[in-house]
């Protein structure tokens, strides 16, 4: 295999991963939660903002071509846990606005109306983060510290982000085999049900939307540090629906669903039209990736709204139920795969 | 795989639901879990002590009207809701009584349902008082009802349908610390053992109805008179100190709603307090005592079937020449 295709290779297996690690989090929020968030994209926005902010130097120290508040120049890995950190505050004033008093319709509007203006404001406001010309020259991650060859340093970024989607799918395990991913589950079926059993709806959406936030930063950050650069044009809004298309192809409410959702659309469709020969005028093809993406979520809706690995089913063993074994306890929380 | 639930099950429903010696909801300190359903003197007393902080709060503090009142649990007042220019409820007052089931029947449109919602906090009150063991909470919100010791059931099975029998059940049982995110991204070994209990409590409230060979079905896969019996069952599993039921009856195969009436009475025969708004003159007749009758949104009499079947303005309002 020439050097070239395995450069070619380990950057489609990373930008896999920081994709795995987006959709994970939003299956979180809507494949467990039911949170229609058509503001996903923002999420991972901020966190590559606030990773490049806080990679980048001063301003001044470029030669003022670009211009943007911050600049500290921090090392790896403080701008990755910078870009955590603010996808996950980010969920705070997001949910506020979007998730209280607002029916689940309402809430997936006013979601989208979130991410317009979020991309308005970055492109209008040329002093915040240079406005829609965007960063460059980002700074990576161990870059001056490492005398590697291009691929030596992608196959050190792969490393890299596979410990992230490591993490990543620890914390999505977690939460969704717990008893609070039970609890989300029942909201995302009846919140009203939930509210009478005790329960406060908003805060429990409110908590995944931080934990779901939290995983869209850190993939925002991880695509900036490793793309160098940064702009409006990166993050429209139809990139969330890119993640959604991922998620449903996938299976919501199921990680494994969401990883080969994250392989088939991002990866696979993207990569195949990339690779069409030219035809027709400039730039049809790349708007045939929207055509077939778009296309390829409403077959699924229509025809496997659950994926192609759906949720699993959570078969729980009581003491009656148990047959001659290991023990009631031992079967008590066993887990199998089942169909709705 | 669906299973009709056991006519003839064991009569102490309330035992699974509400046992008093219950370590999971120990360990969770949930307030709701101390006060038995077997037990109500036990619950007011828990009820009403337990939650120093509760008790400085304005919005629940003691009431001594009702504090002097020991068998009264619930007291409204002067309940009050209107929907634009449509007034639903126009100053309700009764009292329900521990121990006891009250029906609240009336012709459709009579505003029981939404006395229902305005005690539960789906709807806020537009004026008037609900005290709750010694505490107002007209105006909280659901789940602050509900963490109170109110548990409703709805006028359309509410079941969570992408959850199995079992975990819908389990949803019921808490708040517990186990549910929280920090626990979920701690160690399983932190919160599994009190759910291995917590599954066990459901296991014996699904045994006692019947229905363990549906623990792991699908809600959604469930008939309308099994769903009734889902929401039930998690309610009881909530350990409430009154329970709200909503048409339990509605939709529900003569069959299955023998079942239910069944376990109504076992659960009213252990001491569980409910209210129960219901079309069926029979089954209120046989489980209910005292009877609140509303029309127009107001409250037309209150008593003994026996009573109000002689009551002409009940006649004229409601049970017509027939007697329902």
């Amino acid at each position: 295999m020439s050097a070239g295709l395995l450069y070619y290779l380990t950057g489609l297996a990373i930008l896999l991963g920081i994709n795995l690690i987006a959709i994970w989090g939003l299956d979180l929020q809507f494949g467990l939660a039911g949170i229609n968030n058509f503001a996903y994209v923002v999420f991972q926005a901020a966190g590559g903002y606030a990773a490049a902010l806080v990679a980048l130097k001063p301003a001044s120290a470029y030669g003022g071509f670009e211009t943007y508040v911050g600049g500290f120049g921090l090392p790896f890995p403080l701008p990755l846990i910078a870009a955590t950190l603010t996808g996950a505050l980010l969920a705070v004033p997001i949910g506020l606005i979007a998730m209280r008093r607002l029916r689940a319709d309402y809430q997936a509007m006013a979601m989208l109306v979130i991410s317009l203006i979020a991309t308005g404001v970055a492109s209008a406001q040329t002093g915040l983060v240079n406005g829609p010309t965007g960063l460059a020259l980002i700074p990576r991650p161990l870059a001056g510290t490492l005398a590697v060859s291009p691929l030596g340093y992608n196959w050190i970024f792969l490393g890299l982000t596979a410990i992230c989607c490591a993490l990543a799918w620890w914390v999505a395990r977690g939460i969704s085999r717990s008893p609070f991913g039970r609890l989300l589950r029942a909201v995302r079926e009846s919140e009203s049900a939930v509210a009478a059993l005790g329960r406060n709806p908003d805060m429990l959406r409110m908590r995944v939307l931080i934990a779901g936030g939290a995983l869209a930063g850190l993939s925002g950050g991880l695509l900036v540090e490793y793309v160098t650069a940064w702009g409006p044009a990166s993050w429209l809004y139809p990139e969330t629906f890119l993640f959604f298309t991922a998620l449903i192809v996938g299976g919501r409410g199921n990680l494994a669903g969401g990883a080969l959702g994250a392989f088939l659309v991002p990866i696979v469709i993207i990569e195949a039209t990339r690779h069409l020969p030219a035809f027709g005028y400039p730039g049809l093809i790349d708007s045939l990736d929207w055509v077939v993406i778009g296309a390829c979520l409403l077959v699924f809706l229509w025809f496997r709204p659950n994926g192609l690995l759906p949720e699993r089913k959570r078969v729980l063993r009581g003491p009656g139920d148990e047959p001659a074994g290991p023990g009631v306890r031992a079967a008590l929380t066993g887990w199998r795969a089942g169909p709705r | 795989m669906t299973q009709e639930p056991g006519a003839a099950a064991a009569p102490a429903v309330a035992r699974a639901a509400g046992a008093a010696e219950d370590p999971a909801a120990t360990r969770a300190g949930a307030a709701r879990a101390e006060g038995s359903a077997q037990d109500p003197a036990v619950a007011h007393a828990a009820g009403a002590a337990q939650d120093p902080a509760t008790a400085q709060d304005p919005a629940t503090a003691q009431d001594p009207a009702t504090a002097q009142d020991p068998a009264t649990l619930l007291r409204v007042e002067g309940l009050a809701c209107h929907f634009g220019g449509v007034h639903a409820v126009q100053g309700a007052s009764f009292v329900v009584r521990r121990g006891t089931i009250t029906g609240l029947i009336g012709p459709n449109g009579a505003g029981k349902s939404t006395v229902i919602n305005l005690i539960s906090g789906r709807t806020r009150p537009a004026r008037g008082s609900v005290h709750f063991d010694g505490k107002q909470i007209a105006g909280q919100r659901p789940h602050e009802v509900a963490r109170q010791g109110i548990v409703r059931t709805f006028q359309q099975a509410n079941v969570f349908g992408g959850l199995t029998v079992l975990e819908n059940l389990l949803v019921g049982a808490g708040p517990w610390p186990g549910e929280r995110l920090t626990a979920a991204l701690g160690r399983k070994r932190a919160w599994s053992g009190t759910e291995r209990e917590l599954v066990e409590r459901a296991w014996e409230v699904l045994g006692r109805f019947g229905l363990t060979g549906i623990a792991n079905s699908y809600a959604a896969a469930l008939s309308g008179g099994q769903r009734r019996l889902v929401e039930l069952m998690r309610a009881l599993m909530a350990r409430p100190k009154l329970l709200l039921l909503d048409e339990p009856m509605a939709g529900v195969s003569p069959p299955l709603a023998v079942t239910i009436a069944q376990r109504l009475e076992e659960l009213r025969d252990t001491g569980m307090t409910m209210l129960m708004v219901e079309h069926e003159l029979r089954l209120v007749e046989r489980l209910c005592d005292p009877v609140v009758v509303m029309a127009q949104g107001r409250v037309l009499a209150e008593g003994s079937m026996a009573e109000l079947r002689s009551n002409p303005e009940v006649i004229d309002a409601y049970l017509g020449g027939g007697g329902g």
